[in-house]
């Protein structure tokens, strides 16, 4: 082991990064922190937390002597664990080797010490995964590995399994219940979202630790709560009989076995714990961190931003980030008391940008109380200046405003810059391209939700998709159309549907709901105009014969037609007259989703996904259920895109993303849409701007409040404060991402001084005032007089 | 004002061995479909046999170890009929109690036998496996199912493209077993014992050696799986080595499972080799074997091998030492460095299909979901044209 007080002098010589800008004050004092008393670190934006975070555990290893495997560290999503691998191994390689060259004098077994650390063995990767893999080591002897199951098939097995023999298709009861957590307050129009609300409400139950029996007594809808607590066991049944778990139930089972000490050996192990993105941790990940620390006695480090918290409505309690001293002590009054270090200097953002974003997370006092306290410093830009103002595009209507946006980025990426104030913005002359911009949205959907048979309004994202497609740029926004209707996937499962039921003869006998019969007869005339074009290759034959070689359950090779044909391959054949999804690495994310579904759909649907033939009625049934398990729900958009299987995203697309994904990230501009979508005061998208009450999500949380522990203290905050605060944070991710331009982008009636539309992203507080006007005298002026923007 | 280029993410690419490394090398265009894009399999039949097979020899381990006292060899087998309850009053040990175990966990993950006959003949070479190779195999295992990682170097130069992501890489393993051996502990008349001295005369003090089951046949000399499979060992001993408190590994061990209870297309293979001289393994001649396999036709019952045989057919034993470990972890080095650079062409170009070659073998082109829209399938001779997929 070295000192410590040679730690971080080693980091700065052995690490390169770190020869110029050595860890500030801040940094030093979490890294240096002692061991035995739990740290909460609150990191600002920017503020280098994963570099707090890796040097921290590397100097567990070098300065305290423990081993990498004794260290675990969680954060929160599959590509942050990725990079905190990387740092931490190539940094823990640097250190290392930097010793092994210099090794302290007089100590001869220092280098037997050295060689013993494997810096691959710290304990790194999602709560989830790190449970997976520690529940399938220490499981006991006979005892099944368990499966992971994903949300379609974990919905699917919810439905048939426990929702259907409880009736809940047909439950008034459970409707009227349920009407309390859709967005409009009326019973969920459809066998669908009453699947995903209760979907919710299964996983709130695990997620909050609901008292089931006090959920159950309540005085409001008895019937309604009695069907679900059976549906909830039903399901839990038949997931433990085939060792399967969805995300919350791996959780739970993970604490269960925490607390029997059936994980002994791991915990044996453990001597420390590093939390990343703590606040946006539920009361059951809470509790397992806590039983943790109080079954291993490690040293416990927690970093997060209140002001960050973006997943409430995955059981994610900002407060328990807040009160964390509090909780932890109370909790476990033996151990030593939690102290609390801030980070606040940025280095991602000019000062303008953080400026701005500052005055953005201060601006409604109704918000101050919800954040932790006492209260963060105001963060520090540590960057110079570029002298490039927060910027505004605001434009009459979306068509304008999409017009008008793509020839900015054109003119920055494609031409010789845009001028702003006497600066030129353009892209990096060593290979910057639109990969180096990105837009961010609430949501980045290309089309607005569809009414009967109107066509649905084409968004921002598809405008500008259009237009840049005109100048020769594609876009990269895998989540901004359903799966369902990217034409390509149109045609691949139009065709394979007419392959196993030709005109729909067997769909026609299925009670499907309207919105899967819609699209999945749209697939099919995709499908039947995509065969009438003959594509290539159309020998030995074309593709409408091998549809009609399907149909007819005929043979095109001559053989007979086997028993069983698996619906995947008959896909992977299809595929072959459509070259995207051979070739194109947007594409491959597209064909993964589907490849995804039926695969899956293998593990619950009757069938096994597969066609059969000659097996008497088994035949017909079994393309009604590959149409009703596997289908339908791509068709009712269940099934959701992984473009995290990209390596990379091609760096000549233009990149869009919801505020959510974008957490953690960084661009050098980041475009806001903060209003494309609103031109009048409609009371449809308020809960997206301005809320008048609690969504649903608040309802639930308060729904459930009484019967788990967490209640009081999420209803410190009303219900309506709640949604106020969500959205506040929500925007301060998306503020905070960019490095050196950060436009704001939308409809100019937002910015109109006398402006019915109420928004918090552009300065609205919860109280009804707005920072962006001042009071003026006589008649008010068309555009409001204090907007903090540089409008362009 | 210019604006900086979007950095990078830092990653230190992870790579499993059998499930990058070796599919990569069976074919890297397959493998930029089924690992790069997790396009699952549409018959994941092989997964199932090799996942039963390494299962039941886990399950078997595992009650082996933990019971008291320890059921003795051999154990029955009783598989549950499909579609029925388990036979009532069947023993923890019987090899049916512990596949249904298996079978439950590959049913739930979407992997089922082709066929009865399939899940049949699973259940036979795996209650082999378990009662011809258990009783010397688990008295020696110090670890099963281990988890090994190492970080090694992606070879610089003219194998990795100017966008490489990199210059590390984390090498990922599960060893089956580790078994940590003392020649005078482990009975004399041990096969694996023995093996491992006729192939490493000499050996002396303590040291480990690793076993690794195959879900297949031995494979010819002239294969390349000969080859690839010494590599896996070799690299999993340099994974091993970087663990604290690890021994000396002096050996590796393949397990050919597939040879304790031989098919016919097994034993077609066998006798090509045996004629061209491509199998380290034969029947000396004039023994019953050597007459059984020699006299055998296609159309002719499977012989009734000898266990000695059969084992020494199963058991291969590769010694391993610095020099043999460094050769192969260079080997798969080099696989890395020629994966990253398709992954860096791709990404410049944002493409597929140019960048990654297919290589497969005749068996791997004829099952792979891809062939029907392959640019150049084996033989890889450059002539192929694309043609529509027969139904169905």
């Amino acid at each position: 082991m070295i000192p410590l007080t040679d730690f971080l002098p080693l980091v700065c010589a052995a690490i390169p990064r770190f020869q110029a800008h050595a860890p500030n004050p801040q940094q030093q004092r979490c890294i240096q922190h002692d061991p035995t008393t739990p740290l909460m670190i609150v990191a600002g934006p920017g503020s280098g937390k994963t570099t707090v975070l890796v040097l921290r555990a590397l100097r567990l290893v070098f300065v305290e002597g423990w081993m990498p495997e004794q260290v675990l560290m969680t954060t929160f999503t599959r590509k942050a664990a990725d990079e905190l691998r990387a740092r931490l191994i190539e940094w823990g390689l640097l250190l290392k080797a930097h010793l092994a060259a210099n090794p302290p004098s007089g100590s001869a077994s220092f280098n037997n010490w050295l060689d013993s650390i494997d810096i691959n063995r710290f304990v790194t990767g999602t709560l989830d995964s790190i449970c997976e893999e520690l529940l399938t080591t220490f499981r006991n002897p006979n005892e099944p590995v368990p499966v992971l199951v994903e949300g379609f098939v974990g919905n699917g097995i919810l439905a048939q399994r426990a929702l259907f023999p409880n009736q809940a298709h047909n439950d008034q009861n459970l409707a009227a219940y349920l009407a309390t957590f859709t967005r409009d307050g009326s019973p969920p129009p459809n066998f669908g979202e009453t699947v995903e609300i209760c979907r919710t409400i299964l996983d709130r139950f695990v997620h909050d630790m609901v008292d089931i029996a006090s959920f159950q007594s309540a005085g409001n809808h008895p019937q309604a709560r009695s069907l679900l607590v059976a549906a909830a066991n039903a399901y839990r049944q038949y997931m433990a009989d085939g060792s399967r778990m969805d995300f919350a139930l791996l959780e739970e089972t993970f604490l269960e076995r925490l607390r029997q000490g059936s994980l002994q050996r791991f915990t044996d192990n453990v001597r420390a714990v590093l939390v990343d993105e703590y606040q946006d941790t539920n009361p059951l990940q809470e509790a397992i961190y806590l039983t943790l620390a109080d079954r291993t006695g490690a040293s416990l480090t927690i970093v997060g931003d209140d002001d960050q918290s973006l997943y409430r409505f995955r059981g994610a309690t900002v407060e328990l980030f807040n009160d964390f001293p509090t909780r932890f002590s109370t909790e476990l009054p033996h151990l030593a008391t939690p102290q609390r270090e801030d980070l606040t200097e940025n280095y991602r953002s000019t000062p303008e940008i953080v400026e701005f974003f500052n005055n953005f997370i201060t601006n409604d006092q109704g918000f101050q109380p919800a954040r932790v306290a006492p209260p963060k410093p105001t963060i520090v830009a540590n960057r110079q200046s570029n002298g490039v103002p927060v910027l505004g595009l605001f434009r009459p209507n979306a068509t304008a405003l999409a017009d008008d946006l793509t020839e900015f980025l054109i003119d920055v990426f494609r031409r010789g810059g845009r001028i702003v104030d006497g600066h030129t913005i353009v892209a990096n002359p060593n290979g910057g391209d639109f990969g180096d911009s990105v837009l961010l949205a609430h949501t980045v959907n290309e089309f607005a939700a569809q009414f009967g048979a109107t066509p649905p309004r084409e968004r921002l994202p598809k405008l500008l998709r259009d237009r840049l497609a005109a100048h020769g740029v594609d876009v990269f926004n895998p989540r901004g159309r359903f799966l369902r209707d990217i034409p390509q996937v149109q045609q691949l499962l139009g065709v394979l549907l007419e392959c196993i039921d030709q005109q729909g003869q067997l769909q026609g006998q299925l009670r499907l709901r309207n919105e899967a019969v819609r699209h999945l007869n749209a697939w099919r005339q995709a499908g039947l105009a995509f065969i009438a074009t003959n594509p290539s290759p159309s020998h030995p034959h074309t593709l409408a014969t091998f549809a009609q070689s399907w149909q007819q359950r005929r043979s095109q090779t001559g053989a007979e037609w086997p028993n069983e044909w698996p619906l995947l391959e008959l896909c992977f054949k299809i595929i072959s007259w459509l070259p995207f999804f051979q070739d194109d690495p947007e594409g491959q994310v597209y064909l993964e989703a589907i490849a995804r579904c039926v695969a899956q759909g293998a593990t619950f649907s009757v069938y096994r996904s597969t066609i059969l033939r000659g097996q008497g009625v088994h035949d017909d049934n079994s393309v009604k259920r590959a149409i009703q398990d596997i289908l339908a729900p791509i068709a009712e958009s269940a099934i959701e895109v992984d473009e995290e299987i990209m390596p990379h995203v091609p760096r000549n697309r233009f990149p869009m993303m919801t505020i959510h994904q974008s957490k953690g990230l960084e661009f050098p501009l980041v475009i806001v849409d903060v209003s494309s979508d609103y031109s009048m005061n409609h009371p449809r998208n308020r809960f997206r701007r301005f809320p008048e009450a609690p969504s649903s999500v608040q309802n639930m949380e308060d729904d459930f409040a009484p019967h788990c522990a967490i209640g009081p203290l999420r209803q410190t905050r009303t219900g309506l404060q709640r949604s106020f605060d969500d959205l506040i944070r929500l925007y301060y991710v998306a503020y905070s991402r960019p490095e050196s331009v950060l436009l704001l982008v939308g409809q100019d009636k937002c910015l109109q001084h006398r402006t019915p539309i109420k928004h918090v992203a552009t300065g609205w507080t919860s109280d009804g005032t707005w920072a962006w006007i001042t009071p003026v005298v006589g008649r008010s002026p068309g555009l409001a007089n204090n907007i903090p923007l540089r409008l362009i | 004002m210019a604006l900086s280029r979007k950095r990078e993410n830092e990653i230190v690419p992870q790579y499993s061995l059998t499930g990058d490394l070796l599919s990569f090398l069976r074919c890297s265009l397959q493998y930029r479909y089924h690992n790069g894009s997790a396009l699952p399999p549409s018959r994941p039949v092989q997964l199932w046999f090799g996942e039963f097979i390494h299962g039941v020899m886990e399950g078997a381990f595992r009650l082996w170890s933990t019971s008291q006292p320890q059921p003795p060899f051999p154990w029955p087998c009783t598989p549950t009929t499909p579609r029925q309850d388990p036979p009532p009053g069947r023993l923890p040990h019987d090899i049916g109690t512990i596949g249904d175990v298996v079978e439950g966990t590959l049913r739930a993950q979407g992997k089922n036998p082709r066929s009865y006959d399939t899940r049949d003949n699973a259940y036979v070479r795996a209650t082999r496996a378990v009662n011809e190779l258990g009783p010397h195999l688990f008295p020696l295992i110090a670890a099963a199912e281990e988890k090994v990682i190492g970080t090694r170097a992606i070879p610089q130069g003219g194998s990795q493209g100017p966008g490489a992501r990199s210059t590390l890489y984390e090498l990922h393993g599960i060893i089956d077993v580790v078994t940590d051996v003392q020649l005078s502990g482990a009975a004399t008349n041990n096969v694996i014992r023995q093996a491992i001295q006729n192939a490493c005369p000499g050996l002396t003090g303590q040291y480990e050696v690793i076993v690794d089951y195959k879900g297949s046949r031995r494979p010819g000399t002239n294969e390349p799986y000969w080859a690839q499979g010494e590599w896996q060992v070799q690299t999993y001993a340099w994974l091993r080595t970087r663990q604290p408190q690890s021994l000396p590994v002096v050996a590796g061990v393949l397990l050919y499972v597939n040879e304790l209870a031989p098919v016919s297309s097994d034993l077609v293979s066998l006798r090509r080799e045996w004629a061209n001289g491509n199998t380290d393994v034969v029947p000396a001649n004039g023994t019953p074997d050597a007459y059984a396999l020699s006299t055998w036709r296609p159309s002719n019952a499977i012989p009734n091998f000898s266990l000695e045989f059969r084992l020494a057919r199963a058991i291969r034993v590769i010694p391993i030492d610095a020099t043999s470990q460094a050769n192969a972890t260079m080997q798969f080095d080099n696989v890395v460095a020629n994966i990253e650079q398709c992954v860096s062409t791709e990404a410049v170009a944002g493409a597929i299909n140019p960048h990654w070659t297919p290589c497969g073998d005749e068996e791997t082109c004829a099952a792979c979901d891809f062939r029907h829209f392959c640019r150049d399938p084996h033989p890889h001779n450059g002539q192929h044209v694309v043609e529509a997929p027969a139904a169905p």
